[in-house]
């Protein structure tokens, strides 16, 4: 990793709520990360754990009744929550952009696929349709697309589910942005087309310099793009590292049951799935102590009332469990 | 593509030949004829009358001549009308009347429905909001005819603000146009509010908002293009419902059109006006319900496919 | 990333392992309720509803016991007592015409003079006992143009229209949604046809064919109803009402037939339906036993806007003059007598009006509600 290469985001004690009619439901509880260019990160944790939310919120595009409520986002030198709206939209699709989960509902129906990637082009730089349209097809053609000038013609329901992905990539990176977001690219996929995206991500992080950011409750995935990896778990930080030390020496229990949930093919004995017994946390009354607690095997009285600190374990490898404490 | 035209255009066909024949049968079913309830024509002239107009031949045959007679555009005589008027001449003249009013309504009912539902959607469980609904959810519920009562009753008798008889100045036009409109406008208004509410929460304008595109281009081009979809849908029924609602408009507000012209003649059973005008309406709704067929398979891409 | 390093002072006993007990607090258990308990009670929540259902229920009152109290009848012909506004008596009528000689137009003119001529016709007693309830009981909404009270002709109004919508919706459950459940049960080549034919009386424009069928059927119902007056006592409708229960047998189904073929076709195939094949039930059961009653939720929501549509037709009939006949009234009939009279007796047609529009109303409300109660897509 190179350690000169500049900052590229920065987040610092995020929180993120969702003012419902049944309450503040509290998605992101404190979070904090950072981001060089040309890194990758990865982001995991279950549904609901927040961290779709928390790159929704760098990106600005949370959704009412969603709020940033507290913390800071630095994105490239810039104080991204002090931006008004007009400010943010040059930024996005432009310097950041998304890729989003579900490629068959992320692209506008009525809408052929150059055309909304020209579009983008048109609303970043000064092009006029025909020079956008030339460069969409060329940006079809990037990610792969055989056929780049009539596919560009077509409709998303014409596409398949991976080449509907790749349309989506090629729109994020038409401005080559300075990061890439992929929210659980892979997941509404099927087996072998992952592989394929996740093989493409790869090729174009070595391409460009661009900073990736990579969502997805899958561990293989982020072992084979990214160099940091950062868990969580009820809108909070759990355990932190690059993804070798990760692997090597999970630290938090959350983490270790994560991966002990991974098949292994190579393995001495037949053993069953370690599936993680209980259900996710409720945000709207989250616990005063850990938010694994309810589900931790090695759960302490501590662990139901006092949030544990980040304890760092080795040289960037934090992890947040009161287990430490015993430890020193 | 092709296959789609043509399957609509044959069902189209069927539908409007089905009617025909359920009108005719319905029409010659009634027991008396048109001129039993006139007593004071003898007999004999009731007969000369039956044959004058075709009525004294047998069922199918009479069947087969009015299919022969409709080929060729033709709707047949008038009974009740004094000087012996066609049907057609009849629609001629009142329908321009019922059609100025109507595409008046039609249109005010587009404005003010997607006007209403848009700035509904995106206030959504605001004040706006929760007034656009009350007041969609009132305008739904009362009947045109109440709401038409309601309206001349205030601004005709007790405000005496409008004339509230006849279509003889521009003024005379608000009170009628506002009845016909009111309901389909409501109806519009909860329709694209709801289907706007819904795409705006699709996961392509998310897309549309991470490629930061300006808030306006998100909303025109990428919300409303697809939440206007069920509102062309519903032009046909809305079509049917302005003729249906004119019948009614017309007879509150003493407007000569071919709406209280057929109520009158049911009152007069005249029975070839009924039948035609019938007809007519029944074709205009059933193309009208085509037109719109078409239009949507050239605003919507996905339906080309199928 | 904040290093926090451990440093505070803390008792060791915390650090013991938590007991299950401990741990199974924090985990929220929601409560687990039926179906039925869980629609009440996101229904009760609803204002709206609540509202529309308490609308409906004064309505029936209205129209149901409130005849039983109002000691008039609707057909009821009060001589003297024509044309009344609300609350007046004949008395303080003639006192304000002394002061305005001059009537307003024919119709009231002709009412004047029975006022003074006919009153006197009438034996002591009879005036006497019209007096008496009077005295106890005033015309609240005045009377129509042959003295008939409108209070009572507004409840009876109330109540046919109440049962148009209501029977009329049962005649398209009923039907709809065997119609709807064999087409979606049987499916291929049966269905096809089933589902043609339900296209084809969709694309037909309903209203027009309603008219010509009232048209048509009100003769010959009316002659069998001359023929065998049992009939008409046994059934308590008139053939204006028959003729109107007949068309919507004939075309409204096709709405609910529809929804329960959607609906039938989703769970045909889910694996209860399977397990009930496979255990030996026969089609109808499968049918009435297991697809229908899981059905239950739209079908329900669609009645509950049937009953306002068919109110609606209902109405929309007797304004045109077809419909109920006379004396009965509903409330379209009432509107459309008041119409002729619109600049003399505005009230008149102001009563059924809003009589209208607050049933119907009031059944789209709790509609509305019901569907976001019954809907599981609604869900949260």
């Amino acid at each position: 990793m190179d350690n000169t290469a500049k900052t590229l985001v920065d987040i610092k004690d995020l929180k993120v709520s969702f003012f419902t009619p049944a309450g503040e439901v509290k998605a992101v509880r404190g979070i904090s990360w950072s981001l060089k260019e040309g890194e990758a990160l990865g982001i995991v944790g279950e549904s609901g754990s927040g961290k779709s939310v928390s790159v929704y919120a760098l990106m600005g595009i949370l959704q009412n009744p969603g709020k940033v409520i507290g913390g800071f986002i630095t994105f490239n030198g810039i104080d991204m929550l002090k931006l008004k709206e007009k400010q943010w939209q040059k930024i996005r699709g432009n310097d950041m952009s998304m890729i989003f989960q579900d490629p068959m509902t992320s692209l506008n129906p009525v809408y052929t696929v150059g055309n909304q990637i020209a579009e983008t082009v048109m609303a970043h730089t000064k092009t006029r349709q025909r020079e956008a349209n030339v460069l969409a097809v060329a940006s079809l053609a990037k990610v792969h697309i055989p056929n780049p000038d009539k596919r560009a013609k077509q409709y998303p329901f014409e596409f398949s589910g991976g080449m509907r992905q790749r349309a989506m990539i090629s729109m994020s990176l038409c401005c080559e942005p300075k990061l890439l977001i992929a929210d659980e690219p892979t997941t509404a996929l099927d087996v072998t087309i992952q592989a394929q995206i996740i093989d493409l991500l790869r090729e174009l992080k070595q391409r460009t310099n661009m900073g990736i950011i990579l969502i997805t409750h899958d561990m293989g995935v982020i072992t084979d793009i990214c160099e940091k990896v950062v868990v969580m778990y009820g809108g909070q930080i759990v355990e932190s590292a690059a993804v070798k030390n990760l692997y090597k020496n999970p630290s938090h229990p959350y983490t270790q049951g994560l991966l002990e949930c991974l098949p292994r093919l190579v393995s001495d004995e037949e053993e069953p799935l370690k599936p993680i017994e209980g259900s996710p946390v409720d945000l709207l009354n989250p616990p005063a102590g850990c938010p694994f607690a309810p589900r931790c095997a090695r759960c302490m009285k501590i662990c139901l009332t006092e949030q544990p600190p980040q304890f760092e374990i080795e040289t960037e490898h934090y992890s947040a469990c009161w287990l430490h404490a015993l430890d020193n | 593509m092709t296959m789609f035209l043509v399957k609509r255009v044959l069902s189209s066909i069927v539908t409007l030949f089905v009617i025909i024949t359920i009108t005719f049968f319905l029409m010659h079913a009634v027991p008396g004829g048109p001129f039993a309830t006139n007593e004071k024509l003898g007999q004999g002239i009731i007969k000369a009358m039956e044959a004058k107009y075709g009525l004294d031949k047998p069922l199918i045959q009479q069947y087969w001549i009015y299919l022969k007679n409709l080929a060729k555009g033709d709707l047949g005589m008038s009974i009740a009308s004094k000087e012996g008027k066609t049907v057609n001449y009849i629609i001629g003249q009142k329908f321009p009347v019922s059609a100025r009013l109507g595409g008046l309504a039609v249109l005010l009912a587009l404005i003010l429905g997607l006007l209403m539902g848009c700035y509904a959607a995106l206030r959504h469980e605001k004040f706006v909001d929760r007034l656009v609904m009350f007041i969609s959810t009132l305008g739904i519920a009362v009947p045109s005819f109440i709401m038409g009562m309601l309206l001349l009753l205030l601004f005709g008798v007790a405000l005496r603000w409008l004339k509230f008889i006849g279509l003889n100045s521009p003024l005379d036009y608000i009170l009628p146009t506002f009845t016909l409109a009111f309901y389909p406008a409501c109806f519009i208004a909860r329709l694209i509010r709801s289907s706007l509410l819904d795409v705006l929460g699709q996961d392509y304008i998310r897309t549309a908002r991470a490629k930061g595109l300006p808030a306006s281009s998100v909303l025109i081009k990428h919300a409303i293009r697809n939440a206007i979809l069920p509102v062309v849908t519903y032009l046909g029924p809305l079509l049917a419902y302005v003729l249906v609602g004119s019948f009614i408009v017309e007879r509150i507000f003493s407007i000569p059109g071919l709406g209280l012209f057929f109520i009158q003649s049911i009152t007069s059973r005249d029975y070839p006006l009924i039948m035609g005008t019938t007809i007519f309406l029944a074709a205009l709704i059933i193309f009208m319900n085509l037109v719109v067929d078409l239009v949507y398979v050239v605003i919507d891409p996905r339906i080309k496919l199928k | 990333m904040a290093k926090k390093p451990f440093s505070f002072q803390t008792d060791p006993s915390m650090f013991e392992p938590a007991d299950p007990e401990e741990k199974k607090e924090l985990i929220i258990q929601r409560q687990s309720l039926s179906f039925w308990q869980d629609s009440w009670r996101r229904l009760r929540k609803n204002p709206t509803a609540m509202i529309g259902l308490a609308l409906i229920i004064l309505s029936l009152l209205f129209a149901f016991i409130g005849p039983l109290i109002v000691p008039y009848k609707y057909d009821e012909q009060i001589r003297g007592f024509e044309n009344l506004s609300p609350m007046q008596t004949p008395q303080e009528r003639s006192a304000a015409r002394a002061e305005v000689p001059k009537p307003k137009n024919r119709s009231e003119e002709f009412a004047y003079d029975f006022d003074t001529s006919a009153s006197g016709e009438k034996t002591a007693p009879e005036t006497a006992a019209v007096e008496l309830k009077e005295a106890v009981f005033p015309h609240v909404l005045g009377t129509d143009s042959l003295g008939r009270d409108n209070l009572v002709r507004l409840m009876y109004g109330s109540r046919i229209s109440l049962l148009v919508g209501i029977i009329a919706s049962v005649i398209i459950l009923i039907i709809g949604s065997i119609y709807g459940a064999f087409s979606g049960f049987i499916g291929g080549r049966t269905d096809n046809v089933m589902m043609r034919i339900l296209e084809l009386l969709y694309a037909i424009p309903d209203i027009l064919i309603v008219i010509l069928l009232s048209i048509v059927l009100k003769a010959p119902l009316s002659q069998l109803f001359a023929v065998s007056p049992a009939l008409s006592k046994l059934t308590g409708i008139g053939p204006g009402l028959l003729s109107m229960f007949i068309t919507f047998a004939l075309l409204y189904w096709v709405g609910m037939a529809r929804i329960v073929r959607g609906q039938v076709l989703q769970l045909k195939e889910q694996e209860f339906i399977t397990a009930a094949q496979a255990l030996g039930a026969n089609n109808n059961r499968v049918i009435f036993k297991h697809l229908l009653p899981n059905c239950i939720g739209p079908i329900i929501v669609t009645t509950t806007f049937q009953i306002p549509n068919a109110i609606f037709v209902e109405s929309f009939l007797s304004f045109i003059g077809l419909g109920i006949s006379a004396p009965m009234a509903s409330l379209g009939s009432l509107a459309n007598d008041a119409m002729s009279g619109i600049q003399t007796y505005p009230y008149m047609l102001a009563q059924p009006a809003i009589m209208i529009a607050i049933i119907i109303l009031a059944f789209n409300m709790l509609g509305d509600g019901l569907r976001d109660a019954l809907d599981p897509r609604m869900k949260k």
